[in-house]
């Protein structure tokens, strides 16, 4: 059974104006912006990373076995 | 899953479902079930329906960024209750800042706080309880709210105030305190006239 507190919420909901739709408007725009910035770092951080790190010269190490060394001049068959 | 069977889950599978698809679908039904709740508290402890629907704005933005802190410990309607009644009164505390006012009575030592019965509280008629309830401060309101209104566990009110339960039971005990020399105020001496 609903106390009094609870039956004067119920009559101030009836009594009170519904909250303006900008309000729902507004949470959607922000939502997808949020989503939007989320996308951008998942898609460019890591290729970021990548970059900073073959700048600073890291990346994948190159074979340098003598089978897989590159011929020392173009023409040249290895 | 479509708007119906979204309508029909409880609010934290609602909670867990938005935290895993990043689906607005459900948290535009979370959206429907408080929003007019939480805008209706916001107009009755900011008294401005501007203010409130700004309130109810950024209280749903932090609802909206901080669900993965929902721990699931309690309802999420309490929790939604918590986040609305803090903000709101971090409201008017701004506001009473800018305006310098300190017209806050000061507070009885504990031991002169008379007990006030639940049911000496609930046996005031509505529309007299909201007049009571206007003319209290904001603090007291909230807590009384909280306990009789949302009918949170003194543990649940103390987590959403950061208080200690002991302090949560004092606060309610002032309050009741108070909400009835306010009803004494503005009624009893009306009703010994007649």
């Amino acid at each position: 059974m609903r106390n009094n507190f609870q039956r004067l919420q119920e009559e101030e909901l009836n009594d009170y104006p519904q909250p303006p739709a900008r309000i729902k408007e507004d949470i959607n725009h922000s939502q997808n912006m949020f989503q939007l910035v989320g996308n951008v770092i998942d898609l460019f951080i890591p290729k970021l990373f990548q970059m900073l790190a073959s700048i600073l010269g890291g990346g994948s190490k190159i074979d340098q076995t003598p089978e897989n060394k590159p011929p020392r001049y173009p023409n040249m068959e290895s | 899953m479509s708007d119906q069977n979204a309508g029909n889950l409880a609010d934290e599978a609602l909670v867990s479902l938005y935290l895993e698809s990043q689906s607005s679908l459900y948290f535009d039904e979370l959206y429907r079930r408080y929003a007019a709740k939480i805008y209706g508290k916001c107009i009755s402890l900011l008294r401005n329906e501007a203010a409130a629907a700004d309130a109810t704005q950024d209280i749903f933005m932090k609802l909206l960024l901080n669900l993965s802190r929902f721990s699931g410990q309690s309802k999420f309607s309490t929790w939604v209750y918590s986040i609305t009644y803090n903000f709101c009164i971090d409201v008017i505390r701004k506001q009473k800042k800018r305006q310098m006012q300190s017209s806050a009575p000061e507070d009885l030592p504990d031991e002169e706080v008379q007990e006030i019965s639940d049911a000496e509280l609930l046996e005031i008629k509505v529309n007299r309880l909201k007049m009571v309830l206007d003319e209290m401060n904001p603090n007291d309101k909230v807590i009384l709210l909280m306990k009789y209104q949302d009918g949170m566990t003194i543990a649940d009110i103390a987590e959403g105030m950061a208080l200690t339960e002991s302090a949560v039971k004092m606060r309610i005990k002032r309050s009741k305190h108070k909400c009835k020399a306010i009803y004494d105020k503005l009624f009893k001496t009306r009703s010994d006239e007649e």
